[in-house]
């Protein structure tokens, strides 16, 4: 294939479909040293599959592509190893400090540690990071973090910048820095290319562009140019009062479009003009110089903005804020699980039967063989409601560390729901009273297991399902309350290993307590879980006084009283303050 | 030979990923620290319940306590749960969650580098744990003989294969849900793959299903190696895990691929 010396990148009817589609449509393009090239163009014409092909990420599905004359699908890393790439979104490590980032990316391209070290300095004064260079990613503002990942992709000094939508998101000021720091590479010789959606960013720039659409190039040449041959220097936009949008504009419109000197765009008054101004006039006519792009020099879409975008047939909803906005919580949880139950419902009916099978009969069958057989009874019958219990405590953990976390943090949900007429604990409540449900259904699901498995031998294993949801509320209420005013999930790990795998381990759920040393067993004894495991003993087997119960109730008890009210300050104090 | 099979699955930049992952994790060294106390728990536990209510077991004409008979079993479950944890939840949450791999594949390593990174990680992490876990069963008595050393090069071969599978795996997942899939599979894996029991309670053709699990072929291996009883009939599980392995981390570059790199 011919490369021009001086071409750094050469497409020549250049294709990518993925499956059916054709995102791409066979486009030319050549670019040369030194210049800095645009994409212009809506989403989804095509820009940033064509940039990944660029990037040589992305194969090609037809024509050809050179990129400094080498050839992105069998040379991609010696390509890569000259190129920075600043994506669409920060794919920064959110975990590691500000240097570290740069440090660490430095050794993708195998810098000795020195220069990076030194290159990650220099960068940092470019970006004007300097003074955070410490400081977790995570706590950067925007514009910042976009200086970062600008900064990390020049760590390699790239002969080629590949930028895409470099500025969507920023404010004027970060964004207006940007395109100062982005100058400098310029007229350091660096090539450029951007991907944009606004033609000043384009304009400011740009030597030269291309605009695609739907997977072609519609228009190319210099931002100058392109903007004499497609756009005028004005476009003119129409307002009208609500009420009379559709009817002024219809009548307008034939009239306005004989005027051809500038482009016309029909729009709706804002919503607060809707309710004074009744002018059946056009109550402004903005000549707005240079604001134009040649996508909506071709459409008049705005147009269309005229219509409602509410109905008015609805009548105002009072929202109930009582104090069973919970229910709407649940609600919330209940039909996200319905949304995706499918995966966990085989391992919910499926997980009792095979604990019982390899514990019960498995292990089972080597401890009838053994000296130490368990008060007369199998091992089946001694392991399988202390299996309940363990299994219902690790239910309520698992729904509540990461997930609440992840809710509150990472997909701010919690958030979500706070800005609605839910108190944080209407949604404290909700989130438990969910977890307790599904203690719920899975304690009936193990209570036939134990029912199949011949492993009860009284009705009052009917009460393991309640029980169950009682376990599951115990251990659910104080970790909710903890996750919600935990800052990551370092933590989480230090407590399960600590507090969740002793306890599983040493409540006495796999051997009596008989087999503890006497001095021990009083500490089993204050182990949260085997209050649970006794419970649910004494529950398979009808044994067992009031006043054992009792205080084996009022443990679990407890415990969920003490985590709903810590729960509700945590909630509170995360969300509200 | 070597040469021309070894790029298939990656180059020395694959290095580089492991370097990330420490850097990430340096700051958590804590957490492998307290890694070292899961087995001690769960030995102890052993000692104190189970190996009291079972009598001692025939092993190859050989009689061990059931602590001794279990340890390497589960020393090849914690293997397994710790490769799978490892590379299923976090290769899942960088690959579509954080897309840090985008990042990386900008610069110049390739998707094969990626996946190979990931495995030398799960390696290093499995090497500290495996060893830690035999220490804590020479403390506790539950070994058989010194031969038990071995074991640590057997329980890294079964973290490798695991790793591997889990890497594979973790590119089938479309959402956080579908973690339930990977319970379906591993639960009964560690339940009936005749780790904490022996194989024989099995109806013979219930042993001839489990015969095919990896677990059960690496806590075979583990079994025979902590007890010093060496036979010609170890080189199954070690080509069985070797083949998984190869397998495995040719069907996630593939996959990292088609995830990565449309």
């Amino acid at each position: 294939m011919a490369t021009s010396t001086s071409a750094v990148v050469q497409a020549h009817q250049l294709v990518k479909r993925f499956g059916e589609f054709e995102a791409v449509k066979g486009i030319d393009l050549s670019i040369d040293e030194g210049e800095s090239f645009g994409f212009l163009g809506p989403n989804g014409a095509g820009k940033t599959s064509t940039m990944r092909m660029i990037s040589a990420v992305s194969h090609p599905s037809g024509g050809t592509l050179s990129i400094f004359g080498l050839d992105p699908t069998l040379q991609g890393s010696q390509i890569r190893a000259r190129l920075g790439v600043v994506p669409q979104e920060d794919t920064l490590e959110l975990e590691l400090s500000v240097r570290k980032n740069l440090e660490m990316f430095a050794r993708y391209f195998d810098l000795p540690r020195r220069v990076a070290h030194e290159r990650t300095t220099e960068l940092l004064a470019f970006a004007q990071l300097s003074d955070r260079e410490d400081d977790k990613v995570d706590n950067l503002s925007g514009g910042m973090k976009r200086r970062l990942t600008i900064a990390r992709a020049l760590i390699n000094r790239p002969e080629l910048l590949i930028l895409d939508e470099p500025t969507t998101g920023l404010d004027p000021q970060a964004r207006h820095l940007l395109w100062e720091r982005l100058y400098r590479l310029k007229r350091e010789g660096v090539t450029l290319i951007i991907t944009t959606h606004y033609m000043d960013e384009a304009e400011q720039l740009c030597d030269r562009l291309v605009v695609m659409d739907q997977g072609s190039i519609v228009a190319q040449g210099t931002p100058r140019s392109l903007i004499e041959n497609h756009c005028t220097r004005e476009v003119v936009e129409l307002r009208f009062g609500v009420d009379t949008h559709e009817a002024t504009s219809s009548v307008c419109r034939p009239w306005l479009n004989a005027w051809k000197s500038c482009p016309i765009v029909f729009c709706s008054t804002s919503i607060k003009e809707m309710r004074h101004s009744k002018q059946s006039t056009p109550v402004d006519l903005l000549l707005r110089a240079r604001s134009c792009d040649v996508a909506r020099s071709k459409t008049s879409s705005c147009a269309s903005r005229g219509e409602r975008w509410w109905s008015e047939v609805d009548a105002p909803i009072e929202p109930n804020l009582g104090w069973t906005c919970w229910r709407r919580s649940w609600w919330y949880h209940a039909t996200f699980y319905a949304e995706t139950w499918r995966g966990s419902v085989a391992s919910s009916v499926l997980f009792p039967f095979f604990y019982l099978a390899a514990l019960g009969i498995g292990v089972g069958h080597l401890v009838s063989q053994g000296a130490g057989l368990v008060q007369g009874q199998t091992y089946l019958h001694f392991i399988a409601p202390s299996l309940l219990a363990t299994t219902t405590m690790q239910l309520g953990e698992s729904e509540s560390m990461w997930p609440v976390l992840a809710s509150i943090k990472w997909f701010r949900t919690y958030h979500a729901a706070a800005a609605t007429p839910l108190d944080p604990k209407d949604i404290l409540y909700g989130k438990l009273s969910w977890v307790t449900t599904r203690g719920f259904a899975m304690s009936i699901i193990y209570t036939i297991a134990i029912a199949i498995f011949g492993a009860t031998q009284s009705w009052w294993c009917l009460a393991l399902p309640f029980l169950g949801a009682l376990i599951t509320l115990a251990f659910a209420a104080p970790l909710v309350a903890y996750a919600a005013k935990a800052e990551s999930d370092v933590s989480f790990t230090t407590i399960y290993r600590f507090a969740f795998i002793p306890m599983f381990l040493f409540s006495a759920t796999f051997y009596p307590i008989s087999s503890y040393p006497p001095y021990l067993r009083p500490f089993v004894q204050l182990v949260p879980l085997y209050h649970g495991v006794a419970l649910a003993r004494e529950a398979a087997y009808g044994t067992g006084s009031f006043a054992v119960i009792a205080t084996h109730l009022a443990v679990l008890v407890a415990m969920a009283v003490v985590g709903l009210w810590w729960g509700k300050r945590t909630m509170r104090r995360r969300l509200v303050d | 030979m070597l040469t021309r099979i070894l790029p298939q699955f990656g180059t020395r930049r694959s290095l580089r990923v492991f370097e990330r992952n420490f850097a990430v994790y340096r700051k958590q060294w804590y957490m492998l620290v307290s890694g070292f106390f899961e087995p001690l728990f769960y030995l102890l536990s052993l000692g104190i319940g189970l190996n009291h209510l079972i009598a001692p077991l025939h092993v190859d004409g050989r009689i061990v306590s059931y602590a001794t008979f279990v340890a390497p079993g589960m020393l090849a479950t914690s293997a397994m749960n710790g490769a799978m944890i490892d590379t299923i939840f976090n290769t899942f949450f960088r690959l579509k969650v954080s897309r840090s791999y985008e990042a990386v594949l900008s610069t110049p390593l390739d998707v094969r580098d990626v996946a190979l990174g990931e495995v030398w990680w799960a390696l290093a992490r499995a090497a500290l744990y495996s060893a830690s876990f035999i220490i804590c069963m020479a403390l506790l008595g539950d070994v058989g003989s010194a031969w038990v050393i071995l074991c640590w090069p057997g329980a890294i071969l079964t973290s490798l294969a695991f790793s591997c599978v889990g890497l594979a795996a973790c590119t089938y997942l479309r959402n956080w849900q579908d973690f339930d899939l990977v319970a379906l599979v591993q639960l009964p894996l560690f339940l009936f793959s005749a780790t904490f029991f022996p194989i024989s309670i099995y109806p013979g053709w219930i042993a001839a299903i489990v015969y095919f699990s990896p677990l059960y072929q690496s806590a075979t291996l583990l079994r025979a190696l902590s007890l010093g009883q060496f036979h010609w009939s170890l080189v199954v599980p070690i080509i069985y895990l070797g083949l998984i392995s190869l397998g495995c981390l040719r069907i996630a570059a593939r996959r990292f691929e088609a995830i990565l790199v449309p």
